[in-house]
Order: structure tokens, then sequence, then C-alpha cells
């Protein structure tokens, strides 16, 4: 810890340290956990991060700054997950970044257990999926096609109902 | 993978590994091409055409190469030669830890068969793809099925299907799903059974149907309403009186969708008929004695004998008029939602507006009447009267059938289980002249296990 009480320091990866209120540190369920468990003079020399480097982690404290004051996401919410249209226009612009570091955000989210950004995360994923073919799905994410024609052809039949639906209306 | 390695001023030169690997090298480095490699020359002995295609080849395989740095970073080959010309990258490179002579990989040309896949994707653990698809409709889901074994996999992890049985068979409530699976004898901790549940809902939540198109003066035994079928006029089995034709659908002229349903009869030559025939005695009314003969087909040259040729059409019972048959000439190709009976499990795909895949607006009131049951945090949206009145009925082939809440499910007389394929909807006053009962709508079921097993059902709507 930091002579300021409130302050935590966070080690990246690549050996960068960063101070961050704590307050904002308590967003992530793995660092809460850690300031809870260890004493004040255990976190004197910081918080090694061994999965996130000084780049993302600094974009992680970026996000958990502007939403320090969200009420915390409910636990399990089906209605909830499931959109993917409520991205709020600063949490849209957060994520227009590469695809390498919208998923270093995913995996350090996913370390540090912050649900808003992994689940604001996925939503940007999933709209980079919805509405494509399997072949522009892995243009987009650089994806081979592993499946045997066989195989292939058995998750086609497997899809022949959605094909059916998604190929007319009225 | 074969690894080149190579540095970033002239210094770098590379050194191949194997001759293949120096011909690349140096026609990536003009400069020091023809000391490495015995580069056709103008004049060496090869027409200047073979050297052009040479060099055309090479130039084509080096940019078909997939270059990763040591830091991980994707490079196009335009990159690459600018970091080869640029001592800052150098910088960066020692700046970071790496080596002074940091290496390049050079991947395989794309589309070579052992590949390496580097689908920053594909590196997600489990459950973050699961977070990600939870958010997928079914389609989307489908389409990622079919993009490689891992994302294919993944998407049927059992906790995936979970929550969207979950949702599927509404409002949070486990007990429904787990409920359901039992009925069937399904654990529902095992990703078919729940497979089979949940694409049991996807499967009934839209379904093609073919609006009928009709035109006069059609050959008998194609599909038409009213006039003569294609085979002798039938009796009534009970009473003895004739019965007239109500529809009759050429299987063959189905389109696949529909045709498929029937199975080719091995001993005729065409591929048979379904009519739909009712007791329409004079000056009585017994609208209920309907009957659908054998559809097992007739071969042409039969069917031709039985029928004695003349106008395509008949005196109506009752009314005493000549109506001329109406032809089935075209099937307009539709897409049916549920009626309400089969609405309110489907609740996953309610939820989804139809611009997401493109379907015309629902019938006025009923995305209002979905909203409404949202609103008030239903589970199911219960059959009003306001939304029977949007949906009309019609002739149609396929889709769903139009019954009234509750109504009774046609068994299928084999297997005992509640037929769920419509073959055809025939609507009183559409394009037949008589009703069923009062004013309703009747359906040509089949079992979709037994598919020799049809029944005819009708329902008053009124």
């Amino acid at each position: 810890m930091s002579g300021d009480h409130d302050m935590v320091k966070l080690i990246s990866s690549d050996g960068h340290t960063i101070e961050v209120p704590e307050d904002i540190v308590r967003k992530s369920q793995t660092l809460q956990n850690t300031l809870d468990d260890l004493a004040k003079d255990q976190l004197e020399n910081g918080i090694p991060l061994a999965n996130v480097t000084h780049a993302i982690l600094t974009k992680v404290v970026e996000w958990c700054t502007h939403h320090k004051d969200d009420p915390p996401p409910p636990e399990d919410d089906d209605a909830r997950t499931r959109r993917t249209d409520d991205i709020t226009p600063w949490d849209a612009d957060f994520c227009k970044v590469e695809q390498t570091v919208l998923f270093e955000l995913i995996l350090a989210a996913n370390y540090l257990d912050i649900k808003g950004l992994l689940d604001l995360c996925c939503k940007t994923v999933a709209n980079m999926i919805k509405g494509k073919s399997p072949e522009q799905i892995r243009q987009t994410f650089n994806i081979k096609n592993d499946f045997t024609p066989e195989e292939e052809e058995q998750v086609r039949k497997e899809n022949e109902w959605c094909e059916e639906a998604g190929s007319t209306g009225k | 993978m074969e690894l080149i390695q190579s540095t970033v001023s002239v210094e770098w030169l590379a050194v191949g590994t194997g001759v293949t690997l120096a011909v690349m090298t140096a026609w990536a480095w003009p400069g020091r091409r023809r000391k490495l490699h015995q580069v056709p020359a103008p004049g060496g002995g090869l027409g200047d055409d073979m050297r052009a295609r040479w060099y055309e080849t090479q130039r084509r395989w080096w940019q078909s190469c997939v270059w990763v740095d040591e830091l991980g970073v994707r490079l196009t080959p335009e990159e690459i030669e600018r970091c080869k010309r640029t001592e800052s990258r150098l910088a960066a490179v020692r700046s970071n830890g790496t080596t002074s002579r940091p290496a390049a990989r050079l991947l395989r040309p794309a589309g070579d068969g052992d590949e390496e896949t580097s689908s920053l994707l594909l590196e997600l653990p489990n459950e973050v793809l699961i977070n990600v698809m939870q958010r997928l409709g079914p389609c989307d889901l489908a389409a990622l099925r079919l993009v490689c074994r891992r994302l294919c996999e993944v998407e049927r992890d059992p906790y995936l299907w979970y929550r969207r049985a979950r949702a599927a068979f509404g409002a949070g409530n486990v007990d429904a799903v787990i409920a359901r699976c039992g009925e069937a004898g399904l654990d529902w901790k095992n990703v078919y059974a729940l497979n089979e549940v949940v694409m049991g809902a996807g499967g009934t939540v839209r379904r093609i149907a073919y609006a009928a198109v009709v035109a006069e003066n059609v050959p008998a035994r194609w599909s038409h309403f009213g006039g003569r079928g294609w085979g002798p006029q039938p009796l009534c089995r009970m009473c003895g009186g004739s019965m007239v034709l109500v529809v009759q659908l050429a299987v063959p002229e189905m389109p696949a969708g529909a045709r498929n349903r029937f199975e080719p009869r091995r001993d005729a030559g065409g591929g048979g008929n379904v009519p739909l025939v009712q007791l329409r005695g004079r000056g009585e009314s017994d609208f209920t004695r309907i009957e659908i003969l054998d559809w097992e087909g007739f071969a042409e040259d039969i069917g031709e004998w039985w029928h004695s040729g003349g106008p395509i059409g008949a005196r109506v019972p009752y009314y005493d008029v000549f109506v001329a048959a109406a032809g089935l000439t075209q099937a307009e190709k539709k897409l049916t939602m549920p009626h309400l009976p089969l609405l309110s499990r489907n609740a996953i795909l309610r939820k989804r507006h139809p611009k997401e895949r493109g379907l015309p607006p629902l019938p006025a009131g009923y995305l209002e009447a979905i909203r409404a049951a949202d609103a008030a945090d239903e589970a199911r949206i219960e059959p009003s009267e306001m939304l029977i009145k949007t949906v009309s009925p019609c002739d149609k082939l396929g889709g769903f059938p139009l019954r009234p809440p509750g109504a009774e499910p046609v068994l299928c007389g084999v297997c005992g289980s509640a037929m769920s394929n419509t073959v055809f909807q025939v609507a009183s006053m559409h394009h037949v002249w008589w009703m069923f009962g009062n004013c309703g709508v009747g359906q040509i079921m089949q079992c979709s296990e037994h598919r020799q097993e049809l029944a005819f059902t009708w329902d008053e709507m009124l």
C-alpha cells in the first residue's frame, strides 16, 4: 500500500506499477478478495497481476473509474445478459480497439472478475458475430475450418430447422 | 512450421533452412538475391516469360504468408518490409527485452493443411465463450456451430443449453425445463437431451407455409379446390351418399419442403395425391362427414382411366351451382408464426424483434401483446381474443394449424402422439365455397413419425 491508505499498488505482468484508489480496485472481485484476505502490511509491495499487462491494466482501470458509481450487476439475470443493444456510447467508444486489445481486455476482466467489463466485452464480440455467415465469422476472427466434411454435414443437418426458419418470412 | 531468422537492418540477412526458404528470403531482399540463390536472370538461359512466371509465383507465395513477430504481433508483408528498414522498430524490440536479433516466424501460406490457427477468439476460456454465445440468437448460434470444432463443442456445453432451455421455457423457472426433460425420460444435464428439448421448441417457432394461389382450368391431376378429384368420385362409407372434393393436393407439385413428407410409393408411377372429400348431400347439411382418402399415389395411367375428362369443376351440392375447380397453380412461400396454443412456450424467440431476421412486421397488436405480457413479467402469453383476431384463417400448405386455444390434439393412430405436421389448412370461404361447421378452419394433419398417418380435423372459429 502506498502512504495514502486509499491507494492500492497494482503490478502488471511487465513490471509496471500503478496506484489505483481502493474503491476502484474493489470493482474487481478477485482484487476485493485479495484486499479482504491480506493484511495491509502484506499489500505494501503491491499486488502482482501475472496475467495483465500494463497497457491492458490501464484500460481496465479507466473502465472501472468511469463506472465506479455503477450499482453492482445482478448475479444472474437472463434478460439483462442476453441483451447486446444496451451499450452506452462511452462504453462503445471504449471498446473501439483492435481485436488483440479487446480479447486481452476480456481475459483481464475474466481474471480480475469484473463482471460489468466482461459483459461489455462479450457484448461487443457478440455484436461482431451477429448476422454473419460461418465463413464471415472465420474471416473476422481468423479461424480455420477444422471440420471434416462428414462432421460439417452433420452439423448442417442439425441446423436445418434454423436455416428453414431463417430463409423466409411472413 | 518453418522458422526464418532475420534481422532488422541489412545485417539481418536471413539464414534460410533449405532451398525454398532461401528463395523466399532472396525475394524479400533483392540486393542479396544473387548471392543466395540462382535466380533466373536475363540472358541466363531462361526466357523472359519463364522468369516472369517464376517471379510471379514467388511473389504470390510470399504475399500469402502470414508473419508473426516475436512479440506476437501479426504483420503484413508490407509491414515486415517497413520493419526491416526502420531502426526504431529494432529499438522498440530491444526495449521490450527481446533479443537484439529478433526472430520473425514465417507461417506457411494460408490454405496449407497444417496451418497454425492463431485466432484470439479461440484462446478465450469456455465460460467466456459461453457468455458471448448467450447473447446470440438461435440462427447466429447455428452459424457459429459451423465455424470450427472448438466453437461447436462449446456451443454444445450443457450450461449454455441449460440457460437457453431455461429462457425457452419461461421465466427463470428451471423446474419447467427439468420437468419437460423428465416427461420425455431425458436427463436435463445431458447436452443431447437438452438439445432435443430446446430444438423441439425452436423448431416450432417458425415454419414455412405456402399460401395457395389459384387459377381456373387446370388438369384434373393437379392440386385444386373443388371440382372432380383425380380418381373415382367417392361415396360415403357410412351412408353411401356422394362426397364432393374439398381439396386435392398433388404430391409431386408440392414445394419440396412439403412434398418430402410423403414418401414415394413404389408400385405407383405418380407421386400420389391427397384428396380431401366431404359428404354434402343435396338439401342436407351434414358438414361433419369429412374424410381424407388414402393419399398413396395412383399410377398416372390408372388415374387417367378413372378420370373421364371434361371441364374440371363440379356442381356444388346445396347451392346447386357449377363451380369450376380452383387449381393450385403456385405456392407462395410464407413463414408462419405459431398460433396461440403453440406460442406460449417459445419465449426465447418471441422476444427477438422481427427486424433481426428481416421478417415482415407482425400483425397489428401482436407485438403489443407480447410487450404487455413482458411488462407484466408474464412467462407465458395467455391467449386473448385480441390475438385471435390478428391471425386470419387462410388456405395454406404447411405452416402452423390455426386452432383455438385448448383444442384437442389430433392423435396418430399408430403411436398415439399428437400429430404435429400440418399438411394443409382449408379455411371456410377462402378458396372453397362451403364451410366447416360454423365458419371453421380444417387441417390435414400428419404424424411426424408415421408419415402415412393423416387425419383431418376442423374447429369452429367463431
